[in-house]
């Protein structure tokens, strides 16, 4: 059943569409501002809950599991950006290990505005995702929406916790040098060298390429002479030589997580 | 942990089903299984040589498994391949513990509403024939040759969705290598990773 609940916030007449699905999570779209200014851009964010033992899906859903996916409804000029997912963490669901996100997780999203925008207008998207716990999975979908004026950009209620979200999203990081050599074993030996500053013993790496490393379990960093490494099995889907590989790795020691990508020469 | 409860279980198991220690591997002789049908039917994959059988595992509960019924996707599959001589089997390898199990009058009675058209359907609530295969999804594809060699492993298709609208656009992988073996042809696509919810042993 849909259930749209509408909040006006006072004389700004900003609008939001909440819409609850058998998807065992709430998605919204959230604004930083109360306007938008024209030829400028808009920092949204995607915002799913997910019900408590409930989890939903990072970019590599790891096994079994399906990435959120949108499709935008905007006016004419309007364009978004990719969704920027945050540092996932490792789920299980029964046997099967995957990367994503229980409770709250809200997804910055960049919206270009158009110079000859105006008025009010309504900013749409259709949302489709998978969420499961240990027992089963379902599918659920939401059109989120908000109606925003034009104006001079005022702070939304949402200004902080976006705020809060773009600061912690992974950073690309190109100066640690990546090395990725597959062994005689069929492993995946992960070397980090020129480290700097960063201490990345025991962080955690998540890979962003799907089909790679073996998910089953956590792949975890360790301090080596030369830097840092981990020793991965290679995912049983991998076909041929692995050819590139981006990573996420993050871990208490870093205010933010980084994302290192490895080519093959 | 084992008790008394899962102890029996395992007896039961162990005289209905019987499953050979190979791992499924393709281009190797597929993992040998014998087991009663949800029809009281004995099916072995030893006594089924000379045909080509695929292996479906199912849960009616799963949003991927009812992606491929609801579209007629699965039963379409079903009647087209069983019409060409394949011998189609559906295991639901849930177990009891799991909420998902469904016995042998439950399966039959919920494959009939969605019009399937399996040869046979196997409730392997012990898993042992969906661990022998490593089985990781609902569904999860497993096709097999003539001569018993291991064909096929992995998804149904290249969409990875619980989305009808997708099915249409989708690269069938089953239908691909069913259409080969038909031929006599080399399958293309060996193996994929499977997508769907977990098996719930």
């Amino acid at each position: 059943m849909k259930n749209f609940m509408f909040a006006t916030l006072g004389a700004l007449q900003l609008v939001f569409a909440q819409d609850w699905d058998d998807g065992h999570a709430r998605a919204e779209l959230l604004l930083v501002s109360e306007n938008y200014q024209a030829g400028a851009s808009l920092q949204a964010a995607v915002r799913i809950t997910y019900e408590d033992g409930w989890h939903g899906y990072w970019i590599n859903p790891g096994e079994g599991g399906m990435k959120t996916e949108i499709k935008w409804n905007l006016p004419a000029g309007w364009a978004a950006g990719p969704l920027q997912f945050p540092t996932p963490s490792r789920e299980m669901t029964g046997e099967l290990a995957c990367y994503g996100y229980e409770g709250e997780v809200v997804i910055p999203v960049l919206l270009s505005v158009p110079a000859n925008a105006s008025g009010d207008v309504k900013l749409s998207a259709s949302l489709s995702w998978l969420a499961c716990n240990d027992k089963g999975c379902a599918p659920g979908d939401a059109i989120i929406s908000a109606v925003i004026p034009a104006g001079d950009k005022q702070s939304s209620q949402h200004f902080s916790l976006i705020q809060q979200s773009l600061d912690q999203l992974p950073m690309a990081n190109d100066e640690i040098i990546v090395t990725v050599e597959e062994t005689v074993t069929g492993k995946i030996a992960i070397t980090l060298t020129n480290t700097g500053e960063f201490d990345l013993a025991d962080a955690q790496i998540f890979p962003i390429t799907e089909q790679a490393l073996d998910p089953k379990e956590p792949i975890k960093l360790k301090k080596i002479a030369m830097g840092f490494q981990a020793i991965v099995n290679k995912n049983e889907y991998a076909s041929g030589p692995l050819k590139d590989l981006q990573l996420l790795v993050a871990g208490k020691s870093l205010k933010r997580a980084i994302v290192l990508s490895w080519r093959k020469k | 942990m084992i008790t008394a409860k899962n102890m029996f279980a395992a007896m039961v198991s162990a005289i209905t089903i019987t499953v050979s220690a190979h791992s499924a591997e393709v281009g190797k002789a597929a993992p040998e299984f014998s087991a009663k049908d949800a029809k009281g039917a004995e099916v072995s994959l030893a006594s089924l040589k000379g045909k080509i059988v695929v292996l479906e595992w199912n849960n009616h509960g799963c949003p991927f498994v009812a992606k491929h019924y609801a579209s007629k996707n699965m039963q379409k599959l079903q009647e087209s391949y069983t019409g060409k001589g394949v011998v189609w089997i559906t295991i639901n390898s849930s177990s009891k513990a799991s909420g998902s199990f469904v016995d042998d009058a439950t399966f039959i009675k919920m494959s009939e509403e969605k019009g399937s058209k399996a040869s046979h359907l196997i409730a392997d609530e012990s898993g042992v024939i969906g661990k022998a295969y490593g089985a990781k999804t609902t569904p999860h594809m497993f096709v097999i040759d003539k001569e018993g060699l291991l064909a096929y492993n992995g998804a149904i298709d290249s969409k990875k969705s619980t989305s009808i609208d997708v099915i249409a656009g989708a690269e069938n992988y089953v239908a691909q290598a069913l259409d080969a073996l038909i031929a006599g042809k080399p399958v293309a696509t060996t193996k994929t990773e499977p997508y769907g919810c977990g098996v719930k042993y």
